[in-house]
């Protein structure tokens, strides 16, 4: 456990190291290509950029997911009640709370500090689980925000969002100066042909390295979640049944939440249903569930009535949610 | 020269790494301690929530005093109980003596019917749930401290420091008894 915390860490200092370089590397063909000024720019943007997403990034994905606040207690208690006892298991601030429409098995975490998280829970997660397993489920989205996974999982989004853009950039400051002010100090020819090559090559691969190293992180992730999950409610067995469950169900997301897709705690089905493979946020789930269940020296969790069925008592679930956001949940 | 530099170097990481240690440890005791403060709370909030409880049942049950008596005091031992093993000992007084009181109320369809005693004993839930969530964060900080405490090389900080090891809250876990078949008359 306390292993897989530390490596944890290791990896975040791996992320920030990592985007640090390839920041570097777009900001070095640039300078090389088109001098000292170019540079510089595209540094002062990245980190204005990067600031602003920062900042203001904050509630983003529960505006994303159209998800519905549950500002009282008496809205749906036991709900309520599970994420008020497991925050103070994990000795953080209990998180604000939001259920959204969306039919699809999924919950996620946001937000930068533990003081102003947010957990999420999909209405087709309430549909599927039982209470002990929605336990599970918000065990793991709480070790999510207590391990700070969070706040690195929105970094590491923001980053790679903001390298794109630089990348970007920094192409068309290549185009743009097209060598003119270069090749003349230069003497032009083959090194100007080369410095092209590597700063269009910088350009292209910042970017997919900077989704390698995000994917790489949320994958690990998952599992120190998991295990940390099991550390609160100590009783893993929940969370592997209800990995099974939201692994078998093929009910598609009511919209495209790939943006978000990486703070999830399930992997994203597309819109038609599908898994996407390549490039996966998640690892599969028959590694977790496996993990859990080593963890649990006891008989498997045995799978009650879903919670909608037994205690919670939200608002009316969408009849016929999928084209149309119902009015109570549209974002105001 | 250069031997005065490496010896100089090798007392600075050391000095580093035991300020290092020794906040490392404050922070997990003030942890435990703010843990051990959260289950207090919760303690009071149950005992507080008693008083009203035996009345209710009163007003439906009068004659059985014996059951009464058994919480009151079990009560009086809670409250007055310090330190970690002494109240987890009086609260597993208490809670054995509220579940007989519980399954009394059985026996009283109008008391198992009325609102107060209904609110009373989800309120009781509730906080009984929030003790084990409070408890098992304790038990968490403790266990991390005695570790750090116990462990080479951290052990030499912790003597030095004079940090003392602490004692877990053990609690008997009423979620699992729930799990039980229902006593009913």
């Amino acid at each position: 456990m306390y292993e897989q915390i530390a490596s944890n860490k290791r990896k975040s200092v791996a992320l920030f190291a990592g985007f640090l370089l390839l920041y570097g590397a777009v900001a070095a063909a640039v300078w090389w290509y088109a001098g000292y000024g170019p540079s510089v720019v595209v540094v002062v943007i990245a980190v204005v950029v990067a600031t602003v997403a920062l900042v203001g990034g904050d509630d983003m994905a529960v505006r994303i997911a159209g998800a519905r606040q549950i500002e009282r207690k008496e809205e749906a208690p036991e709900l309520w009640r599970l994420v008020e006892n497991l925050s103070i298991v994990a000795g953080i601030p209990m998180p604000r709370i939001f259920i959204s429409p969306d039919p699809s098995a999924n919950a996620f975490a946001a937000g930068r500090k533990p003081e102003q998280a947010v957990v999420c829970v999909n209405q087709g997660m309430l549909e599927l689980l039982d209470d002990r397993e929605l336990e599970g489920v918000l065990a793991h989205e709480l070790s999510h925000i207590r391990n700070y996974d969070v706040r690195l999982m929105t970094y590491a989004a923001v980053l790679a969002g903001s390298l794109v853009l630089v990348a970007q950039l920094a192409a068309r400051i290549g185009f743009l100066s097209g060598g003119r002010g270069r090749r003349d100090s230069n003497g032009g020819g083959a090194a100007g042909i080369l410095q092209l090559v590597v700063l269009l090559a910088t350009v292209v691969l910042a970017p997919i390295g900077a989704t390698i190293i995000q994917l790489s992180i949320s994958r690990k992730r998952e599992f120190v979640a998991d295990a940390s999950a099991a550390e609160l409610t100590r009783y893993p067995q929940a969370l592997a049944s209800a990995l099974n469950l939201i692994g078998g169900d093929s009910t598609p997301p009511a919209r495209d939440e790939r943006t978000i897709a990486h703070m999830m705690i399930a992997p994203q089905l597309t819109v038609r249903g599908n898994t996407s493979k390549l490039f996966s946020t998640h690892p599969p789930m028959e590694e977790r569930v496996a993990a859990l269940m080593e963890m649990a020296a006891g008989t498997p969790h045995q799978h009650g009535l879903p919670v909608v069925q037994t205690f919670l008592e939200v608002s009316e679930p969408p009849a016929d949610f999928g084209d149309e956001t119902p009015a109570v949940f549209r974002d105001e | 020269m250069v031997p005065l530099i490496i010896v100089l170097v090798i007392v600075a990481v050391i000095a580093l790494w035991a300020a290092a240690t020794y906040n490392g440890l404050v922070k997990l005791r003030n942890r435990a301690e703010e843990g051990f403060s959260d289950i207090d709370t919760q303690l009071k909030r149950r005992h507080d929530l008693i008083p009203n409880l035996i009345e209710t049942v009163k007003g439906y049950a009068a004659h059985e005093k014996s059951t009464f008596e058994a919480v009151v005091a079990a009560r009086a031992g809670a409250v007055a109980a310090q330190g970690p093993a002494d109240q987890a000992a009086a609260e597993n007084m208490l809670t054995g003596a509220l579940g007989k009181l519980f399954a009394l109320a059985e026996g009283y369809p109008d008391l198992k019917a009325s609102q107060n005693f209904l609110a009373l004993q989800n309120e009781l839930t509730d906080t009984e749930d929030k003790i084990q969530a409070s408890r098992r964060f304790y038990n968490m900080q403790v266990r991390d401290l005695n570790t750090k405490i116990e462990s080479v090389p951290s052990n030499v900080i912790a003597g030095v420091g004079h940090f003392e090891k602490k004692a877990f809250f053990e609690l008997e876990d009423p979620a699992s008894e729930r799990q039980n078949p229902q006593v009913s008359f």
